[in-house]
């Protein structure tokens, strides 16, 4: 490798790292577009060579000066956030720095400015991302610096330069061990003050409007964003949870959209919905992508408290609830995120021994219809229907005929009449068409329900369940006198959860499962953890409870069958290091090969005294096999390598020469052989 | 910067820029480890330099193996020592012997006691430089600076004609035969002593008792202080630089102990070293 090309790997690591770093911060989601653009643009040239300040150093500093100016200005007038201005003027200084001209110093102050945008990465925010960036930083610093170092008095032979790099990848492997054990250990003093919990890249994805209107985009079932994560005590201990969480019930419909009339607000820092026992507790997390101030519970919400929200700047706080319906609760500060304690009780499934806990006594409100609903939709209830009128049969014989009759879909088109158009045009619809129908026709047979809306599920990761944009669901309720309201779902089983696409469907869990870990191990971990960490570690062998998982053979055999080859192309691997000779013997055998060739082969003898003997007996391949021989005795005794690609080259060489001699040998054998 | 993000860690409680925080911690170990298995197994020998004038850059040599594995970005230089400068070598594998040459230089003339050879690495971050010190006793004299000679030069001491021809005195002296000499660039081949020179594997002249007058003995007066003593010992080495290569022979005598007359590069050698050691030792020794 000359030393161009040398330098130039090392420019581009230097790059890279500086590129990762600044993914470090733009991950948040927090820096200007235009800041992300100019670095991602500034990076791609730079990685090509193009440096566009060079030399120019006080044109780098008047760009730089017009940049902290602009910045401070937007700070100053509460348009950027001050540590998102901090971390921008880091962007610009380190784009600056790649686009100079290359010398010792610059490249310590990209180095410098890099690492100052990994810090603000860690300031703005909380993403799994940020340590892979922080990962690929490390490693990319590292053999950058690496190469720096030894390359700074001259270029050095490819083969130390591979085995530099070994040693600096080795090094910086090390340090990421490391730091996860200094991470783990250090003591905290203080518990994750600024930590900015909030990623505002993809914005909120949920978020419960105030109307709700079927044949609406459905796209969102797809999306695998998580939007929330519960731990439920006690613990279910179920893979899929498969419960209803309540967001929002509706009761008006309009013929177009449902909604709830304006009620009075009840403001509290704990509210209680309704009195029960045996209640399920629920620590719910919310996060950005759920979008919106209304709190979440299993079916049926008894009380909430004890919530916080987290706001962009880092901080979190604790804030009242309000509520303004029977089941629509809400924080009354903004935050991206928030946190809070729910407590449900078990869902009504319309049994005599059911206790009535709601006041939903006046059923005249769910028994509203619009004036203008097409007549065909009473007359398809009371065709289905016949002479049933007991409400919680009725439902569910229309959920049946509903799942039965209609297909789910989510490639739909607004529409001006959407009951009708799904009941007698489409046929298909989702959660919220399945949800309005059976609503409507429950209604216009004078069985009062409503529309609910929340999600439908419940997956566990770790010891959490989680919700994601996908499981957002919506269902019917119908009000069963002296019972109050009981779910009754029409909508097809297998379409009520998130429906990730394919190429997801392997990824995103395996996501979750580190992402889980990640928040619980690094973003929250604090002086608790570590207590119980040390407490871990100091617990007596004997005292450790083994519990042997149930064992599955085949997968034993396949992991054994893996690490047997892993250990295997680990211990090759060892020996040749441990054999430099190795090469010396391949080289060897592939110069008696092409000897063999010719006829010459030396049982008696080595290649040393048998290119002596085929010197003196001026053999016609001695001219190439002379420095073949030479170099293998340099390699075999002398202690110097063959360089890349130098074997191949010396016994193609060899191997020419033997051809041509064959060649040669035998056309004038023939020539002897032919009269 | 790294306090600088513990503090920023321990003030906010970020646990990402604890993270942060224990990279750059991880980074300074990894550092001295990979540093240390760079210095780990390295053999060095000094094979010193062919002349060290004061106030000169001059060319030193260190031969270094190591038995396994691979080291980077050496430095060597001579612990202790009043020598500025170090040798470097990017890379150094194992199994074969490598030279590196440095260039060193000393402030003044006189022996300097070698105690040690410094080795250090700045590999692999470039950030801090790791060192040890092989200890190895050796002693360097450091001749008298190199300044142009201003003494005029004796009416006898005109350039000595070389060869046979066009020599026309014939010089080689008459009496009996006093001494044999290794045969100096400029001598008169017709002195060479052939059955000695046979013996002895190299020619040698004869030196008889009666030889032409082209012989000097310098002196250098005792008792003069240090820096005058060094300036006189540089006039000194430049006047028998221009003797010894107008063919004089040339000897020396005072401080410096007594070097008898001789010719050539290796008489040359002798005064250099005597003046080296002028002031360094007891006079007479």
């Amino acid at each position: 490798m000359s030393a161009s090309a040398q330098k130039k790997v090392r420019l581009a690591c230097r790059d890279l790292a500086a590129g990762a770093a600044f993914g470090a911060m733009a991950i948040s989601g927090a820096l200007p577009t235009w800041a992300v653009a100019l670095f991602a643009g500034g990076l791609m040239l730079a990685l090509l060579n193009w440096r566009a300040f060079g030399e120019r150093t006080l044109f780098a500093v008047f760009g730089l000066a017009l940049g902290a100016l602009l910045l401070y200005s937007a700070a100053a007038a509460d348009k950027l956030d001050l540590v998102v201005a901090a971390c921008t003027f880091a962007a610009l200084m380190t784009f600056s720095r790649i686009h100079a001209t290359s010398s010792p110093t610059t490249d310590a102050q990209v180095h410098l400015c890099s690492l100052l945008m990994i810090a603000g990465g860690a300031a703005l925010s909380a993403e799994m991302m940020f340590a892979a960036f922080l990962a690929a930083f490390a490693l990319l610093t590292a053999v950058s610096l690496g190469l720096q170092t030894i390359q700074s008095r001259g270029s050095t032979e490819a083969e130390a330069v591979k085995a530099a790099a070994r040693q600096l990848l080795f090094g910086a492997a090390f340090a990421i061990v490391g730091c996860a054990v200094f991470f783990a250990v250090f003591p905290r003093l203080s518990w994750n003050l600024a930590s900015r919990r909030g990623n505002r890249f993809q914005g909120a994805l949920m978020g419960f409007a105030d109307p709700v209107r079927p044949r609406g985009d459905g796209r969102i079932k797809s999306n695998p964003r998580l939007v929330a994560r519960i731990a439920i005590s006690p613990d279910p201990g179920v893979k899929s949870l498969n419960s209803y969480w309540v967001g929002r019930a509706f009761s008006q419909f309009d013929g177009r959209e449902w909604s709830s009339p304006d009620e009075t607000a009840r403001i509290a820092p704990r509210l209680t919905i309704r009195r029960a026992e045996h209640l399920l507790h629920q620590d719910v997390e919310l996060l950005p992508a759920y979008g919106s101030p209304a709190l979440i519970a299993i079916e049926r919400p008894a009380m909430f408290g004890n919530a916080r929200a987290h706001l962009e700047s880092g901080q979190t706080v604790p804030t009242w609830l309000r509520q303004l319906g029977e089941t629509h609760v809400r924080f009354v500060d903004s935050g991206v995120g928030y946190s809070y304690q729910a407590y449900s009780t078990a869902p009504l499934e319309g049994n005599p021994e059911d206790e009535l806990l709601d006041g939903e006594g006046d059923p005249q409100p769910y028994l509203q219809l619009p004036a203008s609903l097409d007549p065909r939709v009473g007359a398809l209830a009371a065709e289905v229907l016949g002479s049933e009128r007991d409400p919680l049969r009725a439902a569910h014989r229309l959920e049946a005929y509903l799942k039965r009759a209609y297909r789910y879909s989510l490639e739909l088109s607004d529409a001006a009449d959407p009951v009708a158009d799904f009941l007698f045009l489409r046929k298909a619809g989702h959660c919220e068409d399945f949800a309005t129908a059976l609503a409507v026709l429950l209604r216009t047979q004078g069985i009062p329900s409503r529309v609910t809306i929340g999600f439908y599920g419940g997956e566990r990761v770790g010891n959490q369940y989680v919700l994601r944009a996908g499981d957002a669901h919506s269902w019917t309720q119908v009000l069963v006198p002296a019972h109050g309201f009981v779910t009754v779902d029409a909508t097809p089983e297998a379409h009520r959860p998130a429906q990730p696409s394919v190429a997801l469907g392997w990824l995103t869990p395996l996501y979750d499962f580190l992402d889980v870990r990640w928040r619980t191990w690094v973003v929250d971990y604090s002086f608790k953890d570590q207590a119980g960490l040390a407490r871990s570690i100091a617990q007596p062998a004997w005292a450790v409870r083994l519990k042997l998982p149930k064992l599955n053979w085949r997968r034993l055999g396949i992991i054994a069958v893996v690490l047997t080859g892993i250990a295997a192309c680990l211990l090759a691997g060892v020996h040749r290091r441990r054999t430099p000779a190795n090469a010396a013997s391949v080289f060897l055998k592939r110069i008696e090969r092409a000897l063999r060739g010719v006829g010459l082969q030396f049982e008696r003898e080595d290649l040393e005294h048998a290119t002596i003997r085929l010197v003196r007996e001026r053999h016609p391949i001695t001219r190439e096999l002379v420095p073949v021989t030479r170099r293998y005795l340099e390699v075999r005794f002398g202690g110097r390598f063959l360089r890349e690609g130098e074997a191949v080259s010396l016994a193609r060489g060899l191997e020419t020469a033997c051809s041509k001699y064959r060649r040669a040998y035998r056309t004038r054998f023939s020539i002897v052989q032919l009269p | 910067m790294t306090l600088g993000v513990g503090v920023a860690a321990l003030n906010t409680g970020n646990n990402l820029l604890y993270l942060v925080l224990g990279l750059l911690l991880s980074a300074i170990v990894a550092s001295g480890i990979l540093s240390e298995l760079s210095l780990r197994g390295i053999e060095v020998r000094r094979l010193g330099t062919d002349g060290a004038f004061a106030n000169e850059p001059f060319v030193f040599r260190w031969a270094i193996s190591r038995q396994k594995g691979w080291s980077f970005a050496l430095s060597f230089s001579e612990e202790g020592a009043p020598l500025v400068g170090e040798g470097w070598i990017n890379h150094l594998s194992a199994g074969s012997e490598q030279v590196v040459r440095g260039e060193l230089r000393a402030a003044r003339r006189g022996p300097v006691t070698l105690t040690g050879i410094k080795v250090s690495t700045s590999f692999p971050f470039g950030l801090f430089i790791k060192g040890r010190v092989i200890r190895q006793r050796d002693l360097l004299v450091v001749y008298p600076a190199r300044i142009p000679s201003s003494a005029s030069l004796p009416p006898h001491a005109r350039p000595k004609p070389v060869g046979e021809i066009s020599n026309p005195r014939q010089g080689g002296g008459n009496g009996d035969l006093l001494d044999l000499r290794e045969l100096s660039p400029g001598d008169d081949s017709r002195r060479i002593h052939w059955v000695k020179s046979a013996g002895a594997g190299k020619l040698l002249r004869a030196v008889r008792e009666r030889e032409e007058g082209d012989g000097f003995t310098l002196r250098l007066e005792t008792d003069l202080p240090s820096e005058r003593l060094d300036r006189r010992c540089s006039e000194i080495a430049a006047l028998a630089d221009r003797l010894l290569q107008r063919g004089c022979e040339v000897g020396l005598e005072g401080a410096a102990g007594e070097v008898r007359p001789g010719r050539g590069p290796l008489q040359q050698r002798r005064i250099l070293e005597a003046l080296a050691w002028a002031g360094f030792l007891p006079a007479g020794k």
